[in-house]
């Protein structure tokens, strides 16, 4: 059985990595592959994934923020809304030592053998850490969970010192873990997507920051001995932004989406709706008695779905003419599982530029972005060292290829699939 | 010396008793609690080899490892055990036998386990090629009174776990057992103020 190492680089995209001619030394020793993510595009739903090798049918996971049913309620899915088992619990079935840092939607901590630093969304080093004892040594070395974005508004400066200083604290941390006893050590770094969202390809902290990167990962790399199987991925790619599209707001022009209220009030405020939408290109149909605000009878969900589909296709950007949509899906297109009922009904894949969002306190169809990058789906990456990738992958396939590296049985309701060569 | 027990896992084959028996026994060891943990593939090996699948037999598996289990929980250690074990009455024996005795129903569907069929046991049982498998053509006989019951077709393994821990706290064979917490009120208004910041919410 070989011991694993995942390095998980969050947002990076595959262009960028072939652009910038990033890790060009590593592309020598394996493959470095261009690899699908996930609808929604989002870091929970994509990491989720991964941690589970399952679809989001599966899993349950669909975005950061969620509704709930029964009473309605939106509310911040937590690990233990997670409805599959994940990675981790088949390495402690397995009685092997695996540690876990940083990656998103692993708050509250599970009690795994080994080690669970949680990522974002965490706010607390101390209940974000298993076993607890080692949260001291993380207060100590001043590790620091994540940087506060709202900085980057306010104050670059600031906010860019900060990034690298979560960066270097990550580094050091990684650079202990690394000789410990573990059999597969997946280690996040979160700083690669922060940089994107509000710094640009064009921007010279952009590039430094990415050279900053290289750097430490090569340092890591060679430290990493010969017989670690070595992985690396990214979870989404980035774009950038030309403007920000409101779905709530389209909703309400063509009279899905009804006010009752004073729209600040967000879904308290809503009237008789026929559908709503949460971030990003969530789409769900409101059903009467599900649905406080819902119109929608039961029985008329699936044509009402199909109408809605069939005009999300036609909607394009006023001055570019461009489709505001790659590709507008139903649930039953992407999601298998006994938790696809807990799907949004519509799927809308952006196209390149077309930020989607689900404001209902603002009034604007379109805005010129408050960030500069947003995900893309196709644009993720996979890096292994040694091994050849014969399809293209999916995130959900990673989990597959440490399974079989640390030599678990796949459990049967896996979807990631075995994408080695060989 | 600390008070200890044996916490029993039974339930159908497929069923999640190793899963959460494995996870309990790892967070007790975490916590400092000596620990043994004893399961069919172990017990089948060395302690009952040459056993089979009759009642008499089976019934003789579960003294042995009852009577294994009295031993180690008397000196102090805890100890899980995951057996089908579905007979009423042995259970209800070692119980008395063992003293300290937490009862872990792990309650799920036939249905759901023969879809798990981890090992490929009820693909065989209903050919025809095992008999006298529980839940096929063996009886299942559930605990009437057991300590803990886990759904593991309703809950995570997350949930179920809880379950059990809080009840080895209530009973006081452990100081206290916290659940993974979730957010604070302050917590989450800072959570959604991230989102906001980050364009997520």
């Amino acid at each position: 059985m070989s011991r694993v190492f995942v390095l998980t680089l969050d947002g990076v995209p595959c262009s960028l990595l072939k652009e910038l001619e990033l890790f060009r030394d590593l592309w020598g020793e394996g493959d470095l592959v261009q690899m699908d993510s996930v609808l929604p595009t989002l870091s929970s739903v994509a990491w989720t994934n991964f941690q589970t090798g399952r679809n989001p049918g599966k899993h349950g996971i669909f975005g950061f923020i969620d509704r709930k049913l029964n009473p309605f309620e939106i509310y911040i899915p937590l690990s233990r809304d997670i409805k599959s088992p994940t990675i981790y619990e088949l390495t402690s079935e397995s009685n092997l030592n695996a540690i876990s840092v940083n990656i998103p939607l692993t708050y509250p901590p599970r009690h795994i053998k080994g080690i669970m630093v949680s990522g974002f969304l965490c706010t607390d080093i101390k209940k974000g850490t298993y076993p607890p004892d080692f949260s001291e040594y993380l207060l100590k070395m001043g590790y620091i969970i994540d940087v506060d974005p709202s900085l980057a508004y306010t104050d670059k400066d600031k906010f860019l010192k900060m990034i690298y200083q979560a960066f270097e604290r990550r580094i050091d941390l990684l650079d202990y873990l690394l000789e410990e006893e573990w059999n597969l050590l997946v280690f996040h770094i979160m700083e690669t997507d922060r940089i994107q969202h509000f710094f640009g390809k064009d921007d010279l902290e952009f590039l430094e920051f990415f050279k900053v990167l290289e750097k430490k990962v090569m340092e890591i790399y060679k430290k990493t001995p010969e017989e670690v199987e070595f992985i690396m991925l990214s979870d989404h790619g980035f774009t950038e932004i030309k403007y920000d599209v409101n779905i709530s707001n389209w909703l309400e022009e063509r009279g899905y989406l009804k006010f009752k209220d004073d729209r600040s009030r967000g879904f308290n405020a809503l009237g008789e709706t026929v559908a709503y939408s949460l971030i990003p290109g969530r789409v769900y149909i409101a059903v009467r008695s599900r649905e406080p605000f819902g119109i929608v009878e039961k029985e008329n969900r699936e044509r009402i779905v199909l109408e809605l589909v069939e005009q999300l296709k036609e909607f394009r950007a006023p001055e570019t003419e461009e489709s505001v949509f790659k590709r507008v899906y139903r649930k039953e297109e992407l999601y298998t599982g006994e938790y696809t009922d807990l799907a949004p009904d519509i799927i809308l894949e952006p196209s390149y530029g077309y930020n989607l969002v689900s404001k209902l306190d603002s009034e604007w169809l379109f805005q010129r972005p408050r960030q500069k990058g947003m995900h893309t789906k196709d644009d993720a990456f996979l890096f292994l060292k040694g091994h050849r990738v014969a399809i293209r992958p999916q995130i959900e396939d990673v989990t597959t290829i440490l399974l079989h590296f640390l030599e678990i049985d796949i459990p049967k309701d896996l979807d990631g699939r075995n994408v080695l060569k060989d | 010396m600390d008070k200890a027990c044996t916490i029993w896992f039974t339930g159908l084959p497929c069923s999640g008793k190793s899963t959460i028996a494995n996870r309990v026994a790892e967070i007790l060891k975490n916590k400092g609690y000596k620990v043994e943990q004893l399961d069919g593939d172990v017990t089948r090996k060395y302690l009952s080899k040459g056993l089979g699948f009759t009642k008499e037999d089976r019934d003789e598996n579960i003294r042995r490892v009852g009577f294994v289990a009295k031993l180690l929980t008397r000196n102090g250690v805890f100890v899980t055990a995951a057996f089908v074990s579905p007979y009423r009455e042995i259970r209800d024996e070692i119980r008395k036998e063992i003293g300290n005795f937490v009862e872990v129903y792990v309650k799920c569907p036939v249905e759901v386990c023969i879809e798990r069929d981890v090992k490929g046991m009820y693909k065989k049982a209903l050919k025809g090629e095992i008999k006298n498998f529980t839940g096929i053509d063996d009886p299942y006989e559930e605990p009437l009174n057991p300590e803990v019951i886990v759904e593991t077709d309703k809950e995570t393994v997350e949930e179920s776990v809880g379950k059990v821990m809080r009840k080895l706290a209530e009973l006081g064979y452990i100081d206290e057992w916290s659940e993974p917490e979730g957010y604070s009120e302050e917590e989450e208004e800072i959570v959604k103020k991230r989102l906001e910041d980050l364009g997520y919410y």
